[in-house]
């Protein structure tokens, strides 16, 4: 392997992540400036692609974008940021019919107009959708908008540093994957919009490419990190690879089922059953499991059957079909197992409702930013929304910056530690494999971090960190060539993860309370009085964790009690 | 684990030599684990140098295509029990069509030129900065149907791996591009046909395809290729008589 600096790229915006988000920040840069897209895989296989359920709006007249907002609000057990709440709901409809005038493919109603389906926790069926693959949908469109504006985009460039130079973002230093170069990209403005971190745990519904690298590269960077403690769990996946059933399934009226062939959400939440939020439906099923309620292996019952072979088949075709590929499963005549999974990070790069960071030049939006509207816990079909509305603010906002600061350049010396950095990974030798401990990692987080939390078993997941983060920093690798070097990308993606890890237990250590997707046996009630506040995490320059806190914004709801 | 499967795989490392060879690794395997799962076994635990592309492992995102067996798959959507032969062996290979570049990635270069080329976005531009109304649109459920299936292509190139007549002739636009021009060419609320119809009707076009319906027969999403591009043909004669 050559770790050489190789060919540099300039620009005005660089966004890294070709998802919904940042392919939706590259359309929304100011025509007059040259952007360039970077993605570590080719745009399409981003994990936006694979949304299933819907896009909130409240596009039906009887329908109030308020409403929407207060829904958020309270699913997000009060942590969300009630300004960029409203700001996100109220821009919702012009988000839809935005995707819709560029050729998203929405089911419709017999009159013509977008159908809406149920989804958790929404007081009102406002989840526009696309059968069973609605982040397609809206992805296709957005791809083909890019291409028809000629949006430059590098693909199978893995980014490794955001360049910080004189206090301002720079550019960042990327990996080209096809030759195991150094590439310098010097821009005037930093977009992140690099996903999630499900690979953190084991069982989760998100792609091998979801480890996190932006929130931990700008946590490396002296970006703080927020609600990192805030982890969603998916009530329904499939046991084994843990593939996401849509929550339209249960939007549509699907049960949930115990071995007893008990309806069991009565018990939780009486009024909304089913499609209550996302964070009671999954602890309800953990109960079930525990208390003996559930099926041999852990799992529950989805029950499609009511629903009838054409609704099936047409509505929720993608489901339909992994049921029986993974599971040899036939929904229409037979109940799906289901269990819960790690789905979505409410935590990441703090920004403020603009997509602005700490740092100058600096912005993230999508699921690797948290602005908050997610807060303690995301409502389905609320993120791809989150992608669209912030994605297009962060664009705007990162040309502002350009306009009046300009471009900014990466320095030689920077490129060459890089370089330097990869050559030391290169060098080492009879260490252990990324491949045991990132294993590890994913066990001990889904095991000790998961839907219930205890004082005594986060410490113990803490300890265990710190041992695995001692056998990262002698771990070696197995293949030592220049091109596609899968093996070298995933033991980086692990340092990401491990990195990411810290803050995660970290901020469930220090919440003693349950709020949202947060539950802590030990601390079972909300406390308002102590945590109705965001925690950011930082870096000091000697690697030590700092926390600090920051007030939620209220506008017009105050924190309720939060039933269903 | 209870279980192990034989993975025979076509390697190519240009770093390191000019000839493919093929290597067979043992994987440990649990019932229902997709080709895939073994795959990623090898390389986490055996063979770190053992390159493929994969990302949402449940047929979603497109990144595995190869051939397993003789035959274009994605490796997340065909079981390791279903693909294994009577000793227990599963024979993997880069795409078809697309030159390889290290051992399971090949390069997709002429695959994305030819989706470029059909101008391949919803004509004309109804675009407002500040939309506020709805556009209506009705069709028949079963056109729509058909509609919403064709828009499920995943560009996982296996319909242009499994395509015999894209092995022959390299301008041929191949099942995908005109796949995709017959999205927009289904779709109520497009109006690029006279765009479109000089890219599509040529002999490079639609009248390239033969009907052999590999494409179809491969396809993960089961999308009816073979018939779009025969109705792409039909809208081109109709094209042409309207000019
Ligand atoms: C199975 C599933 C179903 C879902 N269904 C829904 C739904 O119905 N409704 C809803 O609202 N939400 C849904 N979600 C959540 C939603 O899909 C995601 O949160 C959202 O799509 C994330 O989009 P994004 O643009 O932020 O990131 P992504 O689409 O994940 O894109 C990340 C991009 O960053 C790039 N990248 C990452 N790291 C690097 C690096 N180091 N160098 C270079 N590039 C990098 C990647 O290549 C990729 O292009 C679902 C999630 C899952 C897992």
């Amino acid at each position: 392997m050559r770790a050489v600096e190789s060919k540099n790229l300039i620009c005005d915006v660089v966004v890294v992540g070709a998802g919904l988000s940042g392919l939706r920040a590259a359309l929304a840069v100011d025509p007059a400036y040259h952007v360039i897209v970077i993605s570590k895989v080719y745009p399409v296989r981003s994990h936006s692609v694979a949304a299933q359920g819907g896009i909130n709006a409240a596009l039906d007249p009887e329908d109030r974008w308020q409403d929407h907002a207060f829904d958020t609000i309270k699913g997000s057990d009060y942590l969300a940021d009630q300004d960029a709440a409203e700001l996100m709901c109220e821009d919702a409809p012009r988000v839809v019919y935005e995707m819709e005038h560029w050729g998203t493919l929405f089911s419709r109603r017999p009159d013509g107009r977008i159908a809406q389906r149920s989804f958790g926790g929404q007081g009102y069926p406002r989840a526009c959708y696309a059968a069973d693959k609605t982040g397609r949908a809206l992805y296709q469109s957005l791809f083909e908008q890019s291409i028809k504006h000629q949006v430059e985009v590098h693909q199978e460039l893995f980014v490794l540093e955001l360049a910080v130079e004189d206090g301002r973002a720079a550019g960042v230093i990327a990996l080209d994957i096809a030759t195991g170069n150094i590439v310098g990209i010097d821009a005037g403005a930093v977009i992140f919009g690099t996903g999630g971190a499900g690979m953190m745990y084991a069982r989760t519904t998100n792609p091998y490419i979801n480890t996190g690298d932006g929130m931990a590269i700008a946590l490396r960077a002296g970006v703080p990190l927020k609600d990192m403690e805030f982890v969603q769990f998916h009530p329904t996946t499939l046991p084994g690879m843990n593939v996401l059933i849509t929550e339209g399934a249960r939007g549509e009226g699907a049960y949930l089922v115990n071995r007893d062939g008990q309806r069991f959400m009565e018990r939780y939440a009486p009024k909304l059953m089913e499609v209550a939020p996302r964070d009671i439906v999954s602890r309800a099923i953990e109960t079930e499991i525990d208390e003996g309620r559930g099926f041999d292996g852990g799992y529950v019952h989805l029950d499609l059957r009511h629903l009838g072979e054409t609704l099936i088949r047409q509505r929720l075709s993608e489901i339909y079909d992994f049921a029986i590929t993974y599971k040899g499963v036939n929904p229409v005549h037979n109940p799906v197992p289901v269990q819960p999974g790690q789905h979505y990070m409410m935590g990441g790069i703090a920004t403020d409702k603009y997509g602005r960071t700490i740092l100058p030049g600096f912005y993230a939006a999508g699921e690797c930013a948290a602005v908050s509207v997610h807060g303690a816990n995301r409502l389905g079909a609320n993120s791809l929304l989150d992608t669209l509305v912030f994605g297009r603010l962060a664009g705007v906002e990162a040309s502002r910056h350009v306009a009046q600061n300009g471009r900014a350049h990466v320095s030689t010396r920077r490129l060459r530690g890089a370089a330097e950095t990869l050559g030391n990974i290169f060098a080492r030798t009879g260490g252990e494999h990324y491949g045991t401990i990132r294993r590890e990692l994913r066990e001990t987080m889904t095991r000790m971090v998961g839907t219930f939390r205890t004082g005594s078993r986060l410490e113990d997941a803490q300890s265990r960190l710190k041992d695995l983060h001692q056998r990262y920093d002698g771990a070696s690798l197995m293949d030592r060539g220049s091109l596609f070097n899968y093996d070298l990308l995933a033991f980086l993606e692990t340092g990401f993860l491990l990195d990411l890890a810290d803050t995660v237990v970290e901020g469930a250590l220090l919440r003693e309370e349950s709020r949202g997707a947060h539950a802590r046996v030990d601390f079972p009630t909300r406390r308002d009085a102590e945590f109705l506040c965001h925690f950011l995490f930082s870096r000091t320059p000697d690697g030590e964790l700092k926390m600090a806190r920051e007030p939620v914004v209220i506008t017009h709801y105050e924190p309720k009690a939060r039933t269903y | 684990m209870d279980d192990t499967v034989q993975l025979d795989i076509q390697r190519f490392n240009p770093e390191t030599g000019d000839e493919p060879y093929w290597q067979t690794f043992d994987v440990p395997v649990s019932p229902g684990d997709p080709v895939l799962a073994a795959l990623m076994r090898v390389r986490e635990e055996q063979d770190g140098s053992l390159a493929f592309r994969a990302s949402c492992r449940s047929g979603i995102c497109g990144s595995d295509g190869m051939v397993i067996n003789g035959w274009p798959r994605l490796a997340c959507k065909t079981q390791v029990a279903d693909a294994r032969d009577a000793h227990g062996m599963i024979r993997i290979q880069p795409l078809f069509n697309l030159a390889c570049l290290k051992d399971l990635v090949v390069d997709q270069t002429p695959f994305w030129d030819k989706f470029r080329a059909v101008f391949p976005w919803l004509m004309p531009d109804t675009y407002e900065p500040e939309p506020e109304k709805e556009r209506r649109m009705t069709m028949e459920p079963d056109d729509f149907q058909l509609l919403s299936k064709a828009s499920d292509c995943i560009f996982c190139q296996i319909c242009f791996a499994a395509c015999p007549i894209v092995g022959l002739d390299q301008e041929f636009l191949g099942p995908q591009a005109l796949i995709k021009a017959y999205r927009f060419e289904a779709d109520p609320r497009d109006e690029g046909t006279p765009t479109r119809a000089p890219v599509l009707d040529d002999p490079e076009g639609v009248w390239r395809c033969r009907t052999i319906f590999n494409c179809t027969e491969a396809c993960p999403k089961g999308i009816p290729i073979t018939r779009g591009i025969q109705v792409l043909k039909r809208a081109m004669v109709q094209e042409e008589l309207r000019r």
